[in-house]
């Protein structure tokens, strides 16, 4: 086997890991599929492209995840160009599903996370889905005391912003 | 927090999304490494190809005045000085490394929009004021030939250029390349003063 064809199977098992988690992530930073793809497919490309780069000194999972955040946060470049905000595409449609569904709640909260500042949705998004506190400081690069703070307020914002729609 | 525990309940119970294809990820990521280099290559031909084109007008009609030259040589320093730097900010966009803390690539990226706001008005201005001038010392002789009437059509046509080309639109497209990166560079500082609070 090559080296190149040894990195090709080690991606595959990475992206078979994590692809989804990153994904949903993503999705939570957009609010919009077609560029959560699009995402996606950015941040396993800089994972391909740099793997000779990671030296094993923090988990792999806290090394894709802090390419999933600077690939999100470097996405506000097309994100601008466009001039509308992604929740204004997006493909969330509050309406067309029946009230009180499951499918609806998630959308719903999906819409509640957009209205989150930026570098807060991937912390909650990340939060959400399980990814350890040591992981989401790690990758953030912010302290954990001054993580735990954050992610305090962060909750109770989404709480508040999640009731506010459910009463609409 | 009980509230958000459910909404966290909430959060993994959705379906999974139809992800896309390993294999199509892989062959993207081994073509951008290609197209980047083919980015570079097209640019620095583009430029060589415009410094041959020039050259070969002045080697190929025999000039004798020296504003001509001085023409000529202006314009040459300006395509090339105006196409190093499209190069260098290409390079500065692709040496941003998305493997380090967020808080650098911030920096780096607002450094970035920094320059390109710079690039795309003030020098885009200066690359635009230099290429008249250039292009106005050129014509002395090639209008020496012509009729007193032409002279003028010529040079009321080539001063009109320039104020239109300047106040009408540089001006418009240059307020709108402003508006573009300054929107760009607020959003940066809002990311990185939420990261600090």
């Amino acid at each position: 086997m090559t080296l190149e064809q040894q990195r090709d199977t080690v991606f595959r098992d990475l992206y078979a890991q994590y692809a989804a988690k990153i994904h949903r992530i993503c999705l939570g930073y957009t609010g919009n599929a077609m560029e959560a793809d699009d995402l996606l497919q950015e941040v396993f490309i800089k994972v391909w492209q740099n793997y000779d780069k990671f030296r094993g000194e923090s988990k792999i999972a806290t090394w894709i995840y802090r390419i999933a955040v600077n690939t999100c946060l470097y996405h506000i470049r097309s994100q601008k160009n466009k001039k509308t905000t992604a929740i204004e595409n997006s493909n969330i449609h509050l309406k067309t599903e029946e009230p009180d569904s499951k499918e609806q709640q998630i959308q719903l909260l999906y819409k509640c996370i957009s209205e989150l500042a930026e570098s807060d949705r991937l912390i909650i998004t990340m939060l959400l889905e399980d990814v350890p506190y040591s992981e989401i400081a790690a990758a953030t690069e912010i302290s954990e005391g001054n993580l735990r703070v954050k992610i305090h307020r962060i909750k109770q914002q989404l709480s508040t912003i999640y009731k506010k729609y459910e009463r609409v | 927090m009980k509230e958000f525990d459910n909404l966290k309940e909430l959060w993994q119970q959705q379906k999974e999304s139809t992800l896309p294809d390993v294999t199509v990820i892989i062959d993207k990521a081994k073509k951008a490494k290609k197209q980047m280099a083919n980015k570079i290559i097209i640019q620095v031909m583009v430029l060589l190809l415009t410094t041959v084109a020039i050259g070969g007008i002045v080697c190929g009609i025999d000039f004798k005045m020296a504003t001509t030259f001085t023409g000529v040589a202006l314009m040459l320093f300006t395509i090339l000085a105006y196409s190093a730097l499209r190069l260098y900010q290409l390079n500065m966009l692709k040496k941003i490394d998305l493997t380090l803390s967020p808080k650098v690539v911030l920096s780096e990226m607002e450094h970035f929009y920094s320059f390109q706001q710079k690039v795309s008005t003030k020098y885009t201005l200066l690359y635009f004021v230099l290429l008249s001038i250039a292009s106005g010392l050129y014509f002395i002789e090639v209008m020496q030939p012509m009729s007193v009437m032409f002279k003028t059509v010529g040079l009321t046509v080539f001063i009109a250029w320039m104020l239109i080309a300047y106040f009408i639109i540089g001006k418009k497209q240059m307020r709108k390349e402003y508006d573009k990166t300054e929107s760009i560079i607020n959003a940066l500082k809002e990311i990185e003063k939420s990261y600090d609070q």
